[in-house]
């Protein structure tokens, strides 16, 4: 079993019982190196100290020769049972005495070393001089053997033993106990761990034993766990949420399918009851779709011509190459000069016969494909109509001008009889007012201010007809205008104490004349149709967009609502001549000139309160 | 012979001391060879034995050993002594004729050639701290203190303790371990 992989108490155990081993062990072996050093250096210092005591007793035998003497003395290291070795040189270096006294000659070294003692061969020797004072007489040498230093160590080795095994027993106990400590929260917590992992069940707690570290860890560990059941509660909501989602959204799927099929089923009602032919043709022009209408108009069923070419079914031969070439033009560069517009072209029918139809192609992608759907219209019927309108028209044209030159002629030469009518008229009156009676002068008044009136008609008619003959255009400083307008209508504005004004008015082209007629005729109807309060104008004009907008406001009698249309309508008069003068022709021409000049005329008004006359002018008539 | 001067010694290696030995042994004989080794003790004796402060006039009067009648030692003895010092004292050696010359001395050698006068001499120098010495074989029973005795080859010593105590000299114990002690009752 690898250490990672034991349980945490043998662990612990096995750590404590380690470590107090080796402390045990280096203690042991510094003190027994320690005790084995200093007893070598005892044993060398007893050695050395026999070896003085004996160098002092052996000086007389050396110094008198006596090696007899000098063998008993050293006979006494009998003492020393670990003492192998002895003997004696004399100052000349021979062998004096020995000890062993029967040990062979050969067997003491026969050279003599430096003095002092040292471990050597097992054993420690030395050579010690022997001398009296300064007098050197010979030399002494001692062998040892190693026993007692031996025997010591190898009781250091056993106490050792000894103090290691105890230390290591009383380790393993008092770590059995002492482990526990640690342990036993661990694998409490472990154990929990275990349970929770098992069960899947976070709402269990580990216990807490202690405030330590252990004891910190199992309140992580339980905090986790509060955050795995909040979590896994808020996950659990987040599902629920997730499912009710989930039907929501496929309520809702099923909802948009209906509402998609019922708007398929409208597309396919329109595409089926549509009154022009659908046709939806791929880039490749094979159709797609084709309608009941396009089986009326063109005589082909749907189940014919589905699948095929359109362009060998409907498109006139003279047409199909540039039919071919507008698709082809359209698929690279994306543009067509058929797209999305209406065209009228001709179309070939099953009987092989040209119509007139009208077309428009709306190209549109779906799923990276180009699909064209084109509407047809039979517009042969609306040709022959539009043929007519157009002869009509013409007729109405040429019939209009004869009237107006009819009219123009009409009032022109109708001028000269009614000139020569009140010439006679006036004539009659002036020679014969006093001879004929107060009837007769009445009646001539009546016929000359009838012929008046007749005059003043017929100028208007000419007025009216003469808009209709158009000058050259040119600038106009409508500014200048209106004050030689003012000059114009000097005796009236004074009479009616009317107050004219105007702000700044953009310069307009048009034809002189009739502008000028324009704003008379509209100033003049408002100072004519004065109310109670003295006449207010106010004349404004802008340029908006590509028209000139001018208006005209007077605080007169104002306009019925229902005559609003009324009042620009030739002849029509809403007043009697004796209220208000006038022919009814002022602002037929007014509509006349506006309209000239590709604008619109029309007033608002409140009655009693005022009219404002509108009219544009087109900005550039060109 | 100038190679065994203790100085010499000192400096030369065992070694060749050992050769040069065996040189000497065959080429001397053993009459000299004998009292060269005499000389040596006689040297030694100044290491074992202990002379009272009173036996000097001062603390660097020399040490003497005065050979009396014939010197056997030849210049051997003096070449023994010569530079050597006891507890500060240069020794030196005289030599006397006849008692009569016998001056300070701490040891007194009498030669084989006074034996007749032995007894003249000793009793001249009884109480004295002088320590007698002689080859005599009468010499310790005349009250001689240490004789040198030729045995086997061998040169052994004699002391007379009772004429050595008289004297305040005081005999290394080594010294007597080594020899054979004689305590005769003083015949004179």
């Amino acid at each position: 079993m690898r250490l990672a992989d034991t349980p945490i108490q043998k662990k612990l155990m096995r750590i404590i019982i380690l470590i107090s081993g080796i402390v045990a062990l280096v203690i042991c072996t510094t003190f027994c190196a320690f005790e084995f050093y200093t007893f070598r250096q005892n044993t060398i210092e007893k050695l050395s100290t026999l070896g003085k005591i004996i160098s002092t007793n052996s000086t007389a035998a050396l110094a008198f020769d006596n090696s007899k003497d000098g063998n008993e003395i050293l006979a006494a290291l009998k003492a020393e049972p670990h003492i192998v070795m002895a003997c004696l040189y004399d100052d000349e270096g021979r062998l004096f005495s020995k000890y062993p006294a029967n040990l062979n000659n050969n067997s003491f070294p026969k050279k003599q070393a430096s003095a002092g003692y040292y471990f050597k061969e097992w054993s420690i020797q030395g050579f010690q001089p022997v001398g009296i004072g300064n007098r050197h007489l010979g030399t002494l040498y001692l062998k040892s053997d190693l026993g007692q230093v031996y025997y010591r160590f190898k009781l250091y080795i056993f106490v050792t033993l000894i103090v290691i095994s105890l230390s290591l027993l009383l380790a393993a106990i008092l770590s059995g106990i002492l482990q526990k400590s640690i342990s036993i929260p661990i694998l409490t917590l472990a154990q929990t761990a275990k349970a929770i992992s098992l069960k899947g069940d976070y709402s269990v707690r580990a216990i807490k034993l202690g405030d330590d570290e252990l004891g910190l860890l199992t309140d992580a560990f339980n905090q986790m766990l509060i955050q795995i059941q909040q979590q896994n509660q808020v996950l659990s909501e987040f599902n629920k949420n997730l499912e009710q989602k989930v039907l929501e959204r496929t309520d809702e799927l099923e909802m948009l399918n209906k509402d998609l099929q019922e708007s398929e089923q409208q597309i396919q009602t329109i595409f089926d009851s549509a009154p022009d032919a659908v046709i939806v043709i791929d880039m490749d022009s094979t159709v797609v779709k084709w309608n009941p209408k396009a089986e009326i108009f063109f005589g082909w069923k749907a189940q014919e011509i589905i699948g095929k070419h359109l362009y060998d079914f409907i498109i006139p031969p003279s047409q199909r190459d540039a039919y071919r070439t507008g698709i082809r033009h359209f698929l690279t560069t994306g543009e067509g000069s058929l797209l999305n517009k209406t065209v009228e072209l001709d179309a070939l029918n099953r009987e092989g016969k040209l119509f007139n139809a009208s077309l428009s192609i709306s190209p549109t992608l779906i799923k990276g494909k180009y699909l064209f759907i084109g509407f047809v219209r039979d517009i042969t019927e609306i040709k022959k109509a539009e043929t007519e309108l157009k002869q009509k028209s013409i007729e109405l044209v040429r019939s209009n001008g004869e009237l107006e030159q009819f009219a123009y002629v009409a009032s022109h030469d109708l001028q000269e009889p009614l000139r020569m009518i009140t010439s006679y008229v006036q004539l009659l009156s002036h020679r014969y007012k006093d001879k004929l009676d107060q009837d007769a002068n009445d009646f001539i008044a009546f016929a000359v201010d009838g012929s008046n009136r007749m005059r003043v008609l017929i100028n208007d008619l000419l007025q009216y007809s003469r808009a209709n003959t158009v000058k050259p255009f040119e600038w106009i400083d409508v500014d200048k205008m209106l004050t030689d307008i003012l000059k114009t209508l000097e005796v009236s504005i004074k009479e009616s104490k009317a107050g004219i004004s105007w702000g700044k008015l953009p310069e307009i082209y048009g034809d002189k004349i009739l502008i000028g007629q324009l704003f008379q005729n509209l100033i003049g109807n408002s100072i004519k149709f004065v109310g109670t309060e003295k006449p207010e104008i106010l004349i404004s004009g802008k340029k908006v967009n590509n028209e000139y907008l001018f208006s005209v406001k007077d605080n007169g009698i104002g306009i019925k609502n229902e005559y609003l249309d009324k009042i620009f309508v030739i002849f029509k008069r809403l007043h009697n001549t004796e209220e208000y003068p006038g022919t009814g022709i002022g602002l037929a021409i007014c509509k006349k000139i506006v309209e000239r000049h590709g604008g619109t005329i029309w007033v608002e008004s409140e009655l009693g309160k005022g009219s404002t006359f509108y009219f544009t002018l087109m900005a550039n008539p060109g | 012979m100038p190679l065994f001067r203790a100085s010499l010694l000192k400096c030369v290696c065992g070694l060749a001391l050992l050769v040069l030995d065996i040189c000497m042994a065959t080429a001397q004989t053993p009459a000299v060879r004998e009292y060269q080794i005499k000389a040596v003790f006689l040297f030694n004796f100044t290491q074992f034995v202990e002379w009272p402060a009173s036996s000097f006039p001062t603390d660097h009067s020399p040490f003497v050993i005065g050979i009396i009648g014939k010197d056997p030692f030849g210049s051997y003895l003096k070449e023994v002594v010569s530079g050597e010092k006891t507890n500060g004292h240069p020794i030196v050696v005289e030599h006397y004729a006849n008692s009569t010359e016998i001056g300070l001395c701490h040891i007194l050698f009498i030669s084989v050639s006074e034996e007749k006068n032995l007894g003249q001499i000793i009793a001249k120098l009884k109480g004295q701290n002088v320590l007698l010495v002689s080859d005599s074989p009468d010499f310790l029973n005349q009250g001689g203190m240490i004789r040198f005795l030729t045995k086997n080859n061998r040169i052994q010593l004699q002391i007379n303790l009772s004429t050595a105590k008289m004297t305040n000299l005081m005999i290394s114990s080594k010294l007597l371990k080594l020899a054979d002690t004689i305590s005769s009752p003083q015949s004179q």
